[in-house]
């Protein structure tokens, strides 16, 4: 598994500004609801614990992440064949993205993904968190964010190349769309090592000049 | 094992002047360990195309050469045909390095070879509009089509440079040309540094049949059949100089599975070379306190900017399969006609999810479903040198760029001419490279529709395969880096061979002009500055 150019969009999240921007939301709609906040911000996956094996993410960003496969990815009803997302180890693959996050970047990715899961209690008119949205009003709201703010379009971009990244590495998604995957081995090239030395002579060189240009 | 004459194991062992059939002898983070002092004629920070061609020059006229490489040894024998496992084995910050503003994906090779092992092989000269800008804005007036020629020609027999035959152009490419044709546009094949390509497709994961001629299987390895030494893992912290002069490198051999650091390296030389790619070389030299007399060190950072348009075709095309890259159409190459370059490149289902919004849901399902009928066209453009590469004060390093206000004419007039040949060929719909879902149906809404794109950051899906500049090359030493002949203006003995040199962004793909300037410099360096040799 690997890191992928998605995880540009990662690094760049530990600007400052982002983080004075996600600030100023939690806090405005702080404000604006008070004490309700604190009681929308509730979530049945809250008690939810991540699988062995998942090293990277914490409790609630699997959580999130699943919701985002939920709403991102082909699902057991697909009309076209493609293999459903829970069949596929894709929670594993973007734990291992999240993983190569280098450490000066993480704390800012981590309110990254805190705010979108919590940005519906008052975008939108969703009044509960991402991971709690029913997948009609997940896709509006992933939908809405991609025709957002620069913020906005950057969070709902990431969260969504990590789960086509993670999903579309497997080879058992590839035969539903004719992807062939590698094909050295099965078409028997040879692989051809190392070019002869070259006989092309070396261009006249200019003249000395001392003390140079 | 063979046995160096600093007591180093190494392999393959070579026998002299003759480059093993397979692999490279390297020294790696495993094979050292304590304080090492090495004596070299010249030391070359960096493998890829700028840093291994002057390598090779220059051990082929007999100096003594040492080549270290901070990216890891790979041999091809490792290469699987999985882009995701290049991007963590093969790329800079695992395919990870990003502008500031985190909206451009700045990709580069990070190993043995550098980006020649990645790239797509796409092989143009620089073109002779570029040059007289250079001349007329920089003072370059060596550097004409006439003085280069020699160094291009060298490169393409020596990389076997050719122009795609008719096996090389697959239905993406065919596709395309059916629009130019229609449309009465000129469409041209590619030049590659391929041989025998086996069509796998899997160019940007580093060739794993040795067809692609990167520096992994050509300069390099015969480098060090000339008697260069190669050294991988292997991190130039600074460049040293006295009295003017630059006099070696101090690095750090950190071992690239643990990150702990396994050795420390000096190296004590004649002449520096520093080759390292556009970003890392300023970097380097800022780090060093070395060659920003001018102010310019760092800036005049360009990249190419490149996105995806793809198209929705009446019949299967399979972008995956066959060449990667086929054919290009140069129709609006100049800056006066736009300033833009289309090339017609694939991609599998990741990148194919990634190159505009496909929906959610059943539109995401459909959308995958249908992806064997896609065609995808890689548009280029001319970007100003507006960014800046450094590191800020916690010491990360920052590439600050944003499309220009000036460029994002070009970057829309590209989306729509590749949009209008797609139409011609018999498109049913054109999915343009925004962040925010943007499908053109009917040709007669691409204008509306593309006006419609926001010059906003984040609102394009942009990645740049192509940095460069931030070193630049010019006769005046207040407004430059390097002078007219590769040497720094402010530091001698100190060189730059790659594509930090470029005065403007070139448009085209810019491997070839590394190879024929560092040809070019290398030769300098034995002739006009041969005295540094003495």
């Amino acid at each position: 598994m690997a890191q992928h150019p998605a995880d540009a969009e990662i690094r760049a999240l530990s600007r400052r500004r982002f983080l004075k921007t996600a600030l100023f939301v939690s806090a405005a709609g702080a404000v604006a609801m008070g004490g309700t906040l604190a009681l929308l911000s509730r979530s049945p996956t809250d008690g939810q614990r991540k699988p062995a094996g998942i090293v990277a993410m914490s409790d609630s960003e699997y959580a999130l992440f699943a919701a985002v496969c939920v709403a991102s990815l082909p699902g057991e009803d697909n009309a076209h064949g493609l293999v459903p997302w829970t069949h596929v180890p894709v929670l594993q693959n973007i734990d291992h993205l999240v993983a190569g996050i280098p450490p000066h970047a993480r704390g800012d990715v981590t309110a990254a993904f805190a705010l979108f899961d919590h940005a519906p209690i008052v975008s939108g008119w969703h009044g509960k968190r991402f991971v709690d949205l029913d997948v009609a009003s997940a896709r509006e709201f992933l939908d809405a964010w991609n025709h957002g703010g620069e913020i906005q379009r950057a969070v709902s971009n990431l969260v969504r190349k990590l789960a086509y990244i993670a999903y579309w590495r497997e080879a058992v998604t590839w035969p539903a769309i004719q992807y062939d995957g590698p094909v050295m081995a099965r078409w028997g090239l040879v692989r051809y090592g190392n070019a002869p030395m070259p006989v092309a002579p070396l261009p006249a060189q200019p003249a000395a000049q001392t003390g140079g240009g | 094992m063979n046995s160096t004459d600093n007591g180093i194991a190494m392999t393959p062992a070579t026998e002299p002047g003759q480059a093993p059939a397979n692999g490279l002898a390297c020294r790696q983070a495993s094979d050292l360990s304590g304080d090492i002092t090495l004596q070299a004629d010249v030391v070359v920070v960096g493998s890829g195309a700028g840093g291994a061609v002057a390598a090779y020059e220059l051990a082929a006229a007999g100096k003594k050469v040492v080549i270290l490489e901070a990216g890891p040894y790979v041999p091809s024998t490792q290469f699987r045909e999985d882009l995701p496992f290049a991007f963590e084995q093969l790329y800079q910050d695992q395919a990870g390095q990003v502008n500031t503003r985190g909206d451009l994906n700045v990709l580069q090779g990070a190993c043995v070879g550098g980006s020649t092992v990645v790239n797509g092989t796409v092989c143009f000269r620089t073109p002779d509009f570029i040059l007289a800008d250079w001349q007329r804005d920089h003072g370059l007036s060596n550097l004409t089509p006439e003085s280069l020629a020699p160094y291009f020609e060298r490169a393409e027999l020596n990389l076997a440079i050719h122009a795609n035959g008719e096996h090389e152009i697959n239905a993406n490419s065919r596709a395309v040309i059916r629009g130019c044709e229609k449309l009465g546009v000129a469409w041209h094949p590619l030049k590659r540094n391929v041989k025998d390509c086996g069509l796998t497709g899997f160019c940007l994961a580093g060739c794993a049949a040795d067809r692609k001629q990167s520096m992994l299987v050509t300069y390099l390895p015969w480098a060090v059949a000339l008697g260069a030494s190669l050294y991988a893992d292997t991190h130039v912290t600074r460049v040293l100089a006295e009295n003017g002069a630059a006099s070696g490198v101090l690095a750090d051999v950190i071992d690239p599975k643990t990150r702990q650091k396994r050795a420390s390296l000096r190296v004590d030389a004649k002449v520096v070379v520093v080759a390292a790619g556009a970003v890392q070389t300023p970097l380097l030299l800022q780090a060093s306190g070395l060659c920003d007399g001018s102010g310019q060190l760092g800036r005049n950072f360009a990249c190419h900017p490149s996105t995806g348009v793809m198209a929705r075709m009446p019949e299967d095309i399979h972008m995956w399969r066959g060449a990667l890259l086929g054919i290009h159409v140069d129709e609006w190459m100049h800056p006066d006609k736009g300033g833009f370059l289309l090339e017609v490149g694939g991609a599998g289902p990741a990148e194919i999810s990634l190159f505009s919004d496909p929906g959610l849901g059943a539109d995401y399902d459909r959308f995958m479903a249908e992806s064997r009928r896609y065609s995808a066209m890689v548009t280029l453009i001319h970007d100003h040198n507006v960014g800046r590469v450094y590191r800020d004060d916690e010491g990360i390093k920052r590439i600050e760029y944003d499309l220009a206000a000036s460029d994002f004419p070009a970057m829309k007039a590209a989306f729509k001419a590749a949009a209008r040949i797609y139409f011609a060929a018999g498109a049913e719909c054109v999915f343009l490279p925004t962040v925010a879902r943007t499908v053109i149906e009917r040709e007669e809404d691409i204008e509306r529709i593309v006006e419609a794109i926001p010059h906003e950051p984040h609102a394009l899906r942009v990645v740049s395969y192509h940095p460069q500049g931030t070193a630049r090359m010019g006769a005046d030493p207040a407004k430059s880096v390097v002078n007219p002949w590769g040497e720094t203006h402010d530091v001698k003995r100190l060189f730059i061979t790659d594509a930090s040199l470029f005065p403007t962004s070139m448009i085209v793909n810019p491997q070839l002009s590394v190879y024929g300037l560092a040809g070019y410099i290398a030769a300098q360096m034995l002739g006009r500055y041969g005295e540094y040799f003495a």
